[in-house]
């Protein structure tokens, strides 16, 4: 079973998408032989449009027999309504978990105060946690917010929550960084989405912190699942890693 | 086809002449030359550099105006522009390094000029809404296929524009180079598109190559 742990239905205003519906995306999967899709809806995720996210979050669920699952996003701005959706998310079978948190889209450093409800609610109802990790960025000065080294104060207070570093930190030093956690902290995870494309990424990943904890993700719509499959599938690692890294891990932690 | 680090992050000369020398000794490997406008102060100089690369199987120009702070306006670059489109040399820019702007200018002032848009290491897919309609503007524009990296983007250009604009590329060592093979390879096409963005559309490129 192929599980993308990692991707978005909807689009953003800042560019033109080919086809990020509902349709669209079963279609790839069918194509590509991915069973199931976890996505964070931009609309809730990136404009804060949280029925809108949340109703097409639902409708994609139910338009893909439950292949298309969910997370519901947490933006730290908006504490009270936004915890209101996750709360009501949670008790929905087409949502998974708690995310995409972005602290650098939302402006809020990961470890902030603001972050404690979500993090406490996802300890009640044991259920994991996605977030964007990134590198310290020369262009785009928010992307520090995300450095995985920031995450390190809640995942040690919360060890029984699953914490999902989304883009394995992102960057050379972020990458580091996400190890360097992941190592020191059994409950954090990563995932391979976006266009982290180093060369090696995935054998020093493995080497580093085990394949049990490195999921499969593409960052769809952004990012073609293409990408990382095909990284993936040619890595120098066992066919066991292998197969814990495309489904296997994400079964597991998500229940499914 | 191959570039030098050097030839971008020291001295263009000294990095091209490192490639020279490296290219000379893998039969697969072809170069791409870094060039600066200095290089075309003299016409007649600039003229024996270039077909000595061309002659040393050097099969495209990458240009860095950014990096090496110069303009590709008439100006600053004619001399050296000029002589690239008359050789039919295909100039490659990264997508950070000018204005789609300057990319409109460049193409339809020097049409016979083939040009490689591509990405560097960052997404170039943030400008869609530029290159989709410099691509239907502009028959000598061409896009590097590492970048392109947004959803179903490589279908979605061939459906509007044929798969005669797409170049493969992998960005090695910077990238993983299954991400491009996978991207292309798993891509919802004909073989035949899938062929000659591989290889097909760089091979007619190169073969158009001319000395003067």
């Amino acid at each position: 079973m192929i599980v993308d742990a990692h991707a978005h239905l909807g689009v953003v205003p800042q560019f033109y998408f080919p086809d990020a519906s509902a349709q669209g995306t079963l279609a790839l999967m069918d194509h590509l032989g991915i069973d199931r899709l976890l996505q964070s809806h931009s609309a809730w995720l990136l404009s804060m449009e949280c029925e809108l996210g949340y109703n097409e979050s639902v409708a994609a669920y139910e338009e893909s027999q439950g292949r298309i699952l969910s997370f519901a996003v947490f933006h730290p701005g908006y504490p009270e309504e936004s915890l209101r959706w996750v709360e009501r998310s949670l008790d929905h079978a087409a949502f998974v978990g708690v995310g995409e948190i972005h602290p650098s889209w939302h402006g809020c450093p990961a470890e902030d105060k603001a972050y404690e409800p979500i993090w406490k609610l996802a300890a009640e109802r044991d259920v994991p946690i996605l977030t964007h990790s990134w590198d310290i960025s020369d262009y785009n000065p928010t992307q520090k917010l995300s450095f995985p080294d920031r995450f390190a104060n809640y995942a040690e207070r919360y060890p029984g929550v699953s914490l999902i570093l989304g883009h394995a930190g992102g960057r050379y030093r972020g990458h580091l960084a996400a190890i360097r956690l992941a190592q020191y902290c059994p409950n954090v995870y990563v995932d391979l989405s976006g266009d982290i494309f180093s060369p090696n990424l995935i054998e020093t990943l493995v080497r580093e912190i085990g394949a049990s904890r490195i999921l499969y993700g593409s960052d769809w719509a952004f990012i073609d699942p293409r990408c990382q499959l095909g990284c993936v599938l040619r890595s120098a690692i066992s066919t066991e890693a292998r197969e814990q890294i495309l489904g296997g891990n994400a079964r597991q932690l998500f229940k499914l | 086809v191959v570039s030098h680090f050097a030839a971008k992050e020291y001295d263009p000369v000294v990095g091209n002449t490192i490639l020279l020398d490296t290219i000379a000794t893998w039969s697969d490997l072809y170069g791409a030359a870094v060039l600066t406008p200095e290089m075309a102060w003299s016409k007649a100089k600039f003229d024996s550099y270039l077909n000595n690369l061309v002659a040393r199987k050097v099969r495209l120009a990458r240009l860095f105006p950014q990096s090496h702070n110069f303009s590709l306006s008439e100006w600053c670059s004619r001399n050296m522009l000029e002589a690239l489109a008359e050789r039919h040399l295909p100039v490659v820019l990264w997508h950070t390094q000018v204005t789609w702007g300057a990319v409109y200018w460049l193409c339809a002032t020097y049409p016979e000029l083939p040009v490689i848009i591509e990405a560097g290491a960052r997404k170039i897919f943030y400008h869609d809404r530029d290159y989709y309609h410099l691509l239907a503007e502009l028959p000598n524009l061409f896009l590097g296929l590492h970048g392109l990296v947004n959803g179903c983007g490589i279908e979605d250009i061939v459906g509007r524009y044929g798969s005669s604009r797409l170049i493969f590329g992998s960005n090695l060592p910077v990238w993983n180079p299954n991400s491009a093979i996978a991207m292309l390879s798993l891509a919802r096409i004909s073989q035949a598109d899938k062929e000659r963005i591989a290889y097909g559309n760089l091979d007619d490129l190169v073969a158009g190559v001319r000395l003067p």
